[in-house]
């Protein structure tokens, strides 16, 4: 008796054949692998954990062998960045263990790989002591552990590693039969010397010719069932073929298997050309291209699981399928494993101890707080946040116990050291508090994410009596949320998306291979930045077999090639030409196999949203309630977007206003007179910017701050004539009390900038222009209504002077510049309101003086703005005019300015939908 | 494809060489061919790098050079395998590989991750701002907080430049000010205008005359002048008068008006002298302040940096400047300058002229024993605001080439020889000492012959002087645009022949092949505009801030609102925008109703308005999905509820929009990740505003479209027909507030006393090196734009001269003669934008979702289908583990059974062995799993199954039509399945499914349940089981029709993990 191996290139039918024979155990790495030959799954990995369990050993939890290493790291190598050389040197550690079954004897010559076999040495020692295992020794521990070989049928292992190969060797009894296809190209280099070991370890080899092994009943049972089971030869043994460089197998392959070739890119019906090649515009259409076939194989009534979505950069795919699936109503399951940190429970953990290192800042913390897992969006949380701007612990201790019901004292006592049992109790409570287990509740992932995390913490808690600080323990939970991962969609059923090596092993009748662009697959061959392929070379004389450049390149190579013996109907390989900005080509491997990528044909659509935007013009009939509101708004933004005069849905509402009682203000009638629908919008509309507290100070605040500050300073002027208007006590005193009002006191560098702005005041005051001799401040900041034009109107003026020619009305800017003014004639924004409104409204109302002058001063500037000399003055009175017609007729289009002046600062953008459209408007004064 | 003499000089050359490859001269190609070159002469794929500036062009080049040694070397597999694993790659992955083999010596994380271009402003403004504040107030002496802030800001922008200005002195700079201030008086004294003028005013005299007082006093300043007294004489030569004067006192007409001109020209120059303030260019009072400045700065500087780095540390990031900074700062080690030596041998640069200095010191360090081969072209370097310098190219060919020239590689396999020789012209003059003449490999005869057209905009007087006339220059620019569309059009029509590179046959020209580079984006959307409207295909490639499209901020409003409903002005964009196109008269109703202090969310809650009533109830449904959906996901769900992208799919510019809008749902996308929060995607959209971060829109696809992009973009591209648009667009100049140069230190604008900002005499030289850069990179960049095309080239300007125009001026000069675009006013009217075309209606519509489906599933799923449809659901299709209140682990009860379990499979006896597989149970727990576990182990209940038992653990699968479903049977025996339990209750019931899955899977007639703790045996006979037969097929059927109604009830809910999660549950 003996053992064999099975060297047949396709491998498949061959299993089938085997596994319908009593007496063996099949072993198979994936779940798909044993569907396909419809048995129950039982991988290596499992054995080998029950050899090493029988043994008293066990595998290290993750956790355990993090904490383990780190120590060992440091111990050792005593670097810098403790945390960060572990993380980064663990898989190269690890990679060193998977290669050689003792690493006692290895030496080296370079000085960094003799200290990480050191570390890897000193690593497995400290796991031993506790009765672990590193998970990646685990073969090998199971080769050694004596337990009794059992009768197996290993199938899909097509490319075992040395430790695989000795743990293959330890399990199969006599009888045994180990699967690993050889076909003739030097992609095989590898398998066949694993084949010789083998051999040398007393397998017998039975190749693709050699039928001696194969009696009667199984050629019986070959034939029986290739007839009733035509994916036995099926379309992926010929690609497979093709693959590897066989050009003959494009025809002769199998019953009616052609690969289809370049001049004929074929037909888009999935199904009807077995192998085929699109080149994708975008990922976008790649995807829902994709997906389109998918949709219409399930319904054609083809099975989930006879499909399979297959990308080398599973998660680079994933969440777009997943979106585009969702729109499509696909079912489609997106298996790989994704950090805590991707998931709302470990960002919000995350960005909790964020705020409590950086001592609960406004940002993070209203974040924090307002996020699903810790509030309930009703409660107007951050409305109310965004108007307090709370910073400190303190003050979001208050917001949140009165409006989410929730006390935060347990966050202040972070900052302490702690035994560690201490730390993970605080953590418990901490996460009860938040009922974060309740709340995550609302989603499977996050419920898994709680349970992982929660069971973690546990974890940390040993041993219990060591003392930590709040950043030794931070550092943990953050490796934590960095390196517990759950599944990118949990659950089963649908489509499943996989990566090429997953699938190995498994059948299916259609497969959709996307992403196949030049540097995704085949993927560039990594480089560990401490093992290198230079150091790796070294290595080898030491029997430590770590693969080398070439070996992973085939190994990439080989996974495609298994993935190509999958299938058994239809394969479509795709790329996109563009992903986001980035151009790609396409795959070599499409060369190889003969194929290069055509245009998709024209795509079916696949949901209610595409069906949409494809009929919206037809005028079809349609029940479809969205779609008749769909077209509703296509011809309001049309007309919009047109050249068309504005209509109703463009600030053109007819109905006429009645100003008569209405008291405007100056920035009112400039924002009427500047873009009418500006006024329409803030006033009629009532809208306005959300409210809110800024971390830093706004230009208008300043604005504020000087305005107030000269306000005091007159004032106080106005009582001890004797000083100078320039005192600097007299503006020191005057700036203080200024600044308390109306300064936050969390502006950050406050006391710097200060200086700046009391320099900026200090020299106005002391700039003859500001306080002209012979002129005394007899109003300051005063507020005046009156008439104007036949409107009311009412404001603030900032200053008024008393001289020997009369009256002086003064406005303050702090800037350089004239205000912008309403529009002439031409639409340009050049006719100043500000101070002829004051000439004639608040002068006489506040005065019964004649105004000899009215100018702004601009206190940056240290210098009088007079009215521009080009200002067109005389069309004052036919603008204010237009104004009202606005009012009357209900006109207020969007309208800004020709220059858009008026757009700069308007919070209105978003609402009246300006731009280039408006370029094509004719200009309406008023009416139509 | 062989290679040309040039081509295999630089091959095949065995020893380092460096390549001027002009345009399109097949350097890719011989890059290829030299790779192999190597591999023959016996390296490694791994001792080769190859280092190219983008990673397309390094994809490129893999995929070359794999295809090379594929039909050249097959007998190689090894090489082939070992390619890939190669380093061929862009500057920054090779920077990156270095700082992670050598993270401690570089300084780094050993763990570091790079910065996404988007990530590292928002951060850098944050940390910067924490760093400013705080600052040690003595920096601060005497430099106020906004322009400490601002020139921080400048100079941490690129960092190892500004450290070395900031050690640099006056002794630095003084002399080049003194160079440049003499080689201005030369030039002022040897200028033309001034030697002709002197000469007529020594000429001529006319005492008396009023005239005669500015002659007098304009030789007294040119005396002046000459003596040194410059400014002085300036001053005076700037004012002096022409407007006097009798032709009587001069003799004649001709003299005065020489006079006059002489005079004038004077003051010209003197009035151009004092602009750019070269003459009397001499250290000033700001440079004294700065001087006094500089200590503080440094330190500032220094003390920031730091901080910001040491952040960056902590947070484990580095963003791509970091990259190059601490490679370079690795390689300063021998040991590591040893590693790499050992390990590369061989090094290809591509694209050498856009290396920037630090990169330079990078490779230097690296290649100091390799062999080199550089390739590059200093005609074709424009990436200075990336801080590329071609000096340092320049450099490299002479170090590699001490003794030789240079490869060049001048045959061109790209443009036709009669337009080559066109741009030979042009060239010569223009680039003067870098051109270098190119050959053309195509002569074949296509008509008309290539070559350059000139058109150029014109406005006649008649429209010059009509006011009522728009004739700016953007109204020039629209009839510019309307001429190229003609152009465009016209050569459609006439189906121009051109060269196909493929096939090299002629053939009718498409649209994909002509192509329209502007130096910006800016002017783009004008031209394509105005060739759309013509129906003819265009492509925009991008462009722009996405986050100032419509689409962007119509999906930004609707997010706005859900994550803050109290705001107003967000719901109100909303309400007006396609997502429901409410009109403003309803909106205007709406708002009259309005109580004080109400938002309008509250307000429309409660309104009853038809109008108002679908936007209402969508708005309502969003708001609930906000609380459990993905940002993106809300998006999705808005779309599907309104209807918005078949609005824009179908309005002008659709593909554009549709674009944008899927653009920002990926970056919405990657705002979101983790958090998956709406308000958080908001807060981080506002920062990306505020920062101002350009968010790139993304690209278009191809297609058969004419091309717009910019002439950057267009590197390494190529088109039948380049058009080269707005070309009399002066470049603008920015004066930022500091100015730095590693070689002359740092220079400021200060404010004087009147608050005004001055220059520096320091400030004022760099400022004209800036331009003086600017305008050598301004011929570059028209040297990258006029290559671009294979047969013809088309320049056009909106007026007769400027911008680039003038720099190309010296070239087409007596080459081509414009031919003008006559301005005509209804030319200059914008156009208006054309709908896309009606989209057919494909044959295949899928409008309802497809059937699940479930391959496999555990044999206890039955069960949970048979209580209720939805708690299947969530198990099984969702993957949901169930909540349990309360504080203890997730399932104590399950754990606890799992144990059991595993004490009876494995033989446990020992509560110490059995604690080690539920590391986290308590004690008790441990041994209350064991103490069940003996139940059955001791029980006489279970006498019989003991002695029976076959198989402990075996796991069995059952197939029911396409339904595998998968168990681990506890105890098989002889005639039996048998399941343990450790259920506080019994619910034979629940689990009937189960036993009969596993007996029916094992073919045992028999079934039983164990309940450990109830030490009872519960058993299913065959007539028991055979019932279960129709039930279990008809559950089947229904979970695979995916039918998931709940099936509510007291005792369902009542024992139900998903209770929390459901909406369904049952209520008293
Ligand atoms: S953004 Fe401009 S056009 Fe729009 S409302 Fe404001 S001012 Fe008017």
């Amino acid at each position: 008796m003996a053992r064999f191996v099975l060297t047949h290139s396709n491998s498949y039918a061959t299993a089938l054949d085997w596994s319908t024979r009593p007496g063996h155990q099949l072993v198979t790495p994936s779940r798909l692998a044993a569907r396909a030959l419809s048995k129950p799954h039982q991988p290596l990995r499992r054995l080998a954990i029950k050899a090493l369990e029988a043994g008293g050993k066990k595998i290290a939890s993750d956790l355990t062998a993090q904490r383990l290493f780190h120590r060992v790291v440091q111990d050792i190598a005593q670097p810098v960045d403790g945390l960060g050389t572990a993380r980064a040197w663990l898989p190269g550690v690890r990679s060193l263990l998977q290669s050689s079954p003792n690493l006692a004897t290895v030496t080296a010559a370079a000085e960094r790989t003799a200290q990480l076999l050191d570390v890897a040495r000193a690593y497995q020692t400290a796991l031993s002591e506790q009765g672990f295992i590193d998970g990646e020794d685990l073969y090998w521990h199971a080769a050694e552990s004596q337990v009794p070989p059992q009768p197996v049928l290993i199938y899909g292992y097509f490319q075992p590693r040395p430790d695989e190969l000795a743990w293959i060797n330890a399990l199969a009894a006599e009888e045994s039969v180990l699967f690993l296809p050889i076909a003739d190209s030097p992609l095989f280099a590898d398998s066949q010397a694993a084949v010789d070991w083998l051999v040398k370890q007393g397998w017998q080899v039975m190749g693709e010719l050699d039928a001696r092994y194969q009696g009667s009943s199984g050629d019986l049972a070959a034939s029986a069932n290739s007839r009733q089971n035509p994916g036995i030869f099926a379309l992926g043994e010929s690609l497979s073929q093709v693959f590897c460089g066989d050009r003959s197998q494009g025809s002769s392959g199998g019953e009616d298997v052609a690969v289809k070739s370049a001049q004929n890119p074929g037909i888009s019906s999935p199904g009807q050309n077995p192998a085929i090649a699109y080149a994708y515009s975008t990922l976008e259409s790649e995807v829902r291209g994709t997906l389109a076939q998918v949709k219409a194989l399930l319904n054609g009534g083809t099975l989930a699981r006879d499909i399979a979505v297959v990308a080398r950069n599973e998660v680079a795919y994933g969440p777009k399928l997943i979106d585009i699936a969702w729109e499509y109503g696909v079912p489609l399951r997106a298996l790989y494993q994704t950090p805590l940190l991707t998931t709302r429970l470990g960002t919000w953990l995350n960005q909790l101890v964020d705020v409590l290192d950086a001592k609960f800042p406004f940002e993070g913390t209203a974040r924090l707080l307002s996020h699903a897992l810790a509030s309930n969006p009703d409660r107007d949380f951050w409305a109310t946040a965004r108007r307090q701007h709370p910073q400190g612990f303190a003050a979001w201790k208050t917001l949140a116990q009165d409006h989410l019901d929730l006390d935060l004292d347990l966050l202040a006592q972070i900052n302490q050291a702690r035994r560690r049992d201490n730390w993970v109790d605080l953590w418990q409570r901490i996460l009860g508090r938040f009922d974060l287990r309740r709340r995550c509740a609302r989603w499977a992932r996050e419920s898994l994410a709680f349970n992982t995390f929660r069971s973690a913490l546990g974890e940390l808690a040993e041993p219990e009596a060591e003392i930590l600080s709040w950043s030794d323990f931070r550092q943990e939970l953050r490796d934590l949320l960095d390196s517990l991962t759950v599944p990118a969609q949990p659950g089963r059923g649908g489509i499943e998306l996989h990566s090429p090596r997953s699938v190995v092993g498994a059948r299916y009748a259609h497969v959709f291979v996307i992403g196949m662009a030049e540097g995704v697959l085949p993927a560039p061959i990594g480089n560990d930045p401490l093992l290198d392929f230079f150091e790796r070379q070294q290595l080898r004389h030491q029997e430590v077999m770590l693969p080398s450049a070439a070996e992973m390149a085939r190994r990439e190579a080989l996974n495609v090639y298994f993935l190509l013996q999958t299938v058994t109907t239809s394969v479509v390989f795709s790329y996109p030409q563009l992903e986001g900005r980035k151009e790609l080509l396409h795959s070599p491997y499409l060369a190889q196999l003969g194929l290069n990528p055509g245009e998709p044909t024209a795509a079916a659509i696949a949901s209610l949203e595409e069906h949409r935007r494809t009929t919206l013009r037809h005028n079809a009939p349609t029940e479809d309630s969205v779609l008749l509101a769909a077209i509703h708004a296509y011809a309001v933004e049309q007309h919009r977007e047109s050249s068309a005069a504005a209509n109703e849905y463009d600030g053109v509402i007819g109905i006429p206003f009645d100003y008569g009682d209405w008291p405007f203000s100056v920035s009112q009638l400039r924002n009427l007179g500047q873009c009418p629908f500006n006024w329409f919008a803030q006033k009629l509309l009532k809208l306005g910017p959300p409210e809110e507290i800024n971390d830093d100070l706004d230009p208008s605040q300043i604005g504020q701050l000087y305005h107030r500050v000269l306000e005091l300073v007159l004032t106080r002027w106005g009582k001890h004539p004797e000083l100078e208007v320039g005192d600097p006590t007299m503006l020191h005193e005057a700036f203080a009390i200024a600044e308390r009002e109306l300064i936050p006191p969390t502006i950050p560098a406050w006391t710097l900038r200060r200086e700046e702005h009391l320099r900026v005041l200090a020299l106005a005051l002391q700039d003859p222009n500001f306080l002209p001799t012979g002129a005394k401040p007899v109003l300051l900041e005063g507020d005046f209504e009156g008439e104007w034009h036949g409107l009311k109107v009412r404001g603030r003026i900032d200053r008024i002077d008393r001289t020997d020619a009369g009256l002086v009305l003064i406005d303050y800017k702090t800037g350089k510049s004239r205000p912008t003014g309403i529009k002439d004639q031409t639409g340009k924004a050049c006719i100043d309101l500000q101070l002829p409104l004051y000439r004639v409204a608040a002068g006489p109302a506040l005065f019964d003086e004649p105004v000899a002058d009215a100018y702004y001063y601009s206190i940056r500037g240290r210098e009088k703005i007079a009215l521009s000399p080009k200002a067109p003055q005389h069309e004052l009175p036919a603008a204010i005019e237009r104004c009202k017609t606005h009012l009357e007729t209900g006109h207020y289009p969007v309208q800004p300015d020709i220059e858009r002046k008026a757009c700069a600062y308007c919070d209105f953008d978003v609402l009246c939908r300006q731009g280039d459209r408006l370029s094509r408007k004719e200009m309406t004064h008023g009416t139509d | 494809m062989g290679l040309t003499e040039q081509q295999e000089r630089a091959a095949y050359s065995p020893k380092s060489v460096a390549v001027t490859a002009g345009a399109g001269t097949g350097k890719t190609h011989m890059l290829s061919e030299r790779y192999r070159y190597f591999l023959q002469q016996g390296f490694s794929p791994l001792k080769i790098v190859a280092v190219t500036f983008t990673e397309k062009a390094a994809a490129e080049l893999r995929s070359r050079i794999r295809s090379t040694i594929a039909t050249s070397m097959g007998d190689r597999p090894d090489l082939l395998a070992e390619l890939e694993a190669a380093q061929i790659s862009t500057f920054h992955a090779l920077a990156a590989r270095i700082c992670r083999e050598h993270a401690t010596i570089a300084n780094v994380p050993p763990d570091f991750a790079v910065q996404d271009e988007l990530e590292s402003p928002i951060w850098q403004a944050d940390v910067f701002a924490d760093a400013l504040a705080q600052l040690p107030s003595h920096f601060y002496l005497g430099i106020p907080y906004s322009l400490m802030r601002e020139i921080l800001q400048a100079l941490l922008a690129d960092p190892l430049t500004a450290a070395q200005a900031l050690e640099k002195g006056r002794d630095d700079w003084l002399p080049w000010v003194e160079r440049v201030q003499l080689q201005a008086l030369e030039e002022f004294l040897s200028h033309p205008d001034w030697l002709s003028s002197k000469h007529i005013l020594q000429a001529y005299a006319a005492p008396g005359d009023k005239l005669e007082e500015h002659r007098l006093a304009a030789l007294d300043a040119i005396a002046l002048f000459e003596e040194g007294h410059a400014a002085q004489a300036l001053d005076i030569l700037n004012s002096l008068k022409i407007n006097v004067g009798s032709q009587k006192n001069w003799g004649g007409k001709d003299v005065l008006d020489a006079v006059k001109g002489a005079i004038k020209s004077l003051r010209t120059l003197a009035e151009d002298a004092l602009k750019t303030g070269l003459i009397t260019l001499a250290p000033n009072v700001f440079d004294d302040q700065t001087d006094a400045l500089l200590p503080n700065l440094r330190g500032a500087f220094a003390w920031v940096r730091d901080f910001l780095q040491k952040a960056k540390y902590q947070q484990r990031i580095l963003d791509f400047n970091d990259l190059e900074v601490h490679a370079l700062q690795a390689l300063a080690d021998p040991s590591v300058q040893h590693y790499y030596a050992q390990r590369w041998q061989v090094f290809l640069i591509d694209e050498f002229q856009d290396t920037n200095p630090i990169q330079g010191q990078l490779l230097e360090t690296l290649t100091a024993n390799a062999t080199l081969t550089i390739v590059g072209d200093p005609k074709q370097s424009i990436y200075s605001f990336r801080r590329a310098d071609v000096r340092v190219f320049q450099a490299w060919q002479k170090h590699i080439h001490p003794g030789d020239d240079p490869v060049k590689l001048s045959l061109s396999f790209r443009t036709h020889q009669a337009l080559i020789t066109q741009i030979n012209q042009v060239f010569a003059p223009v680039l003067a000492d870098l051109h270098q003449p190119l050959d053309a490999h195509r002569q074949e005869t296509l008509e008309p012959t290539p070559e350059i057209q000139l058109f150029t905009v014109t406005v006649d007087e008649e429209y010059q002087k009509d006011k009522g006339i728009d004739t700016n220059a953007d109204a020039c620019r629209r009839v510019e645009a309307q001429k190229i569309a003609d152009l465009v059009e016209e050569m459609l029509s006439a189906k121009l022949a051109v060269h196909d590179k493929p096939s090299g046959q002629l053939r009718d020209i498409q649209p994909k092949d002509i192509a329209i580079l502007s130096r910006t984006w800016g002017p783009l959307e004008l031209y394509g505009n105005a060739i759309a409207a013509r129906d003819i295909p265009i492509l925009q490639a991008g462009g722009g801030n996405l986050l100032d499209t419509r689409e962007a901020k119509d999906a930004g409003a609707l997010l706005r609102f859900l994550a803050d409903p109290t705001d107003s002005l967000a719901l109100a964009a909303v309400l007006r925008s396609p997502f429901f196109a409410v009109s403003d008269r309803i909106l205007y109703t709406f708002a009259q109703t309005l109580p004080e202090k109400t938002g309008w969310w509250k307000h429309l809650r409660t309104n009853i308005d038809p109008d108002l009533s679908h936007a209402r109830e969508t708005l309502g449904e969003l708001l609930i999905a906000r609380r459990t959906e993905a940002p993106t996901r809300l998006l999705q769900l808005g779309d599907r509820l309104t209807g918005y992208t078949a609005v824009i799919a179908n309005l002008p510019g659709a593909d554009r929009r549709l674009a944008d809008w899927q653009g920002f749902g990926e970056l919405v996308r990657s705002l979101e990740s983790g958090s998956f929060d709406v308000l958080a995607v908001i807060r981080r959209l506002q920062r990306l505003q505020a920062a101002e971060v350009e968010v790139p829109r993304p690209a278009l696809a191809g297609g058969n479209a004419v091309s717009l992009m910019t002439i950057h973009g267009s590197k390494g591209l190529e088109w039948p027909v380049v058009i080269v648009p707005d070309l009399a667009r002066s470049a603008s100049h920015d004066s930022p507030l500091v100015r730095f140069d590693p070689e002359l230190g740092v220079a400021l604008k200060l404010e004087d006393e009147a608050g005004e900002r001055q220059k520096s005499a320091l400030y004022t030289l760099l400022e004209l090196r800036k331009k003086a850069a600017d305008s050598e990179e301004s011929k570059r960049v028209l040297y990258v734009a006029l290559t671009r095309a294979r047969d013809r080239l088309i320049l056009t300007a909106a007026k007769a001269a400027g911008g680039g125009l003038d720099i190309l001026q010296p070239g087409l000069e007596s080459l081509i003669a414009p031919a003008a675009i006559p301005f005509a006013p209804d030319l200059a009217q914008p156009v208006a934008p054309v709908a896309p075309t009606i989209p057919p209606l494909p044959e295949q519509i899928m409008l309802y979702p497809a059937r699940a489906g479930f391959a496999e599933l555990p044999v206890t799923a039955l069960s949970d289908y048979a209580i209720c449809p939805l708690r299947f659901k969530f198990r099984h299709v969702d993957g949901h583990p169930g909540y349990t209140s309360g504080n203890g682990t997730s399932n104590s009860g399950m754990e606890l059974g799992k144990l059991t379990h595993k004490a009876l499979e494995l033989g446990i006896t020992q509560a110490e062995t059995l604690a080690t597989y539920a590391p986290h149970l308590t004690l008790t727990a441990v041994e209350e799993a064991l103490s069940l576990a003996q139940v059955f182990r001791h029980s006489p209940v279970y006498a019989t199954h003991r002695a029976d038992a076959m198989h402990w653990e075996h796991p069995v699968s059952l197939t029911i039509g396409d339904l595998t479903l998968n168990g681990v049977v506890d105890l098989v025996g002889e005639d039996f399945v048998l399941d343990f339990k450790t259920d506080q209750v019994m619910h034979p019931e629940h689990h009937q499914f189960q036993l009969w899955a596993y007996s029916r899977a094992m073919g045992k007639p028999n079934a039983y349940l164990a309940y450990l703790r109830h030490d009872h045996l519960h058993p299913f006979d065959a007539e028991a089981l055979q019932t279960i037969d129709q039930k279990a097929d008809e559950l089947v059927e229904g979970l695979m029709g995916g039918n998931f109604a709940p099936t509510a009830g007291y005792h369902n809910c009542g024992i139900c993990p998903y209770e929390e999660a459901c909406g369904n549950r049952w209520a008293q």
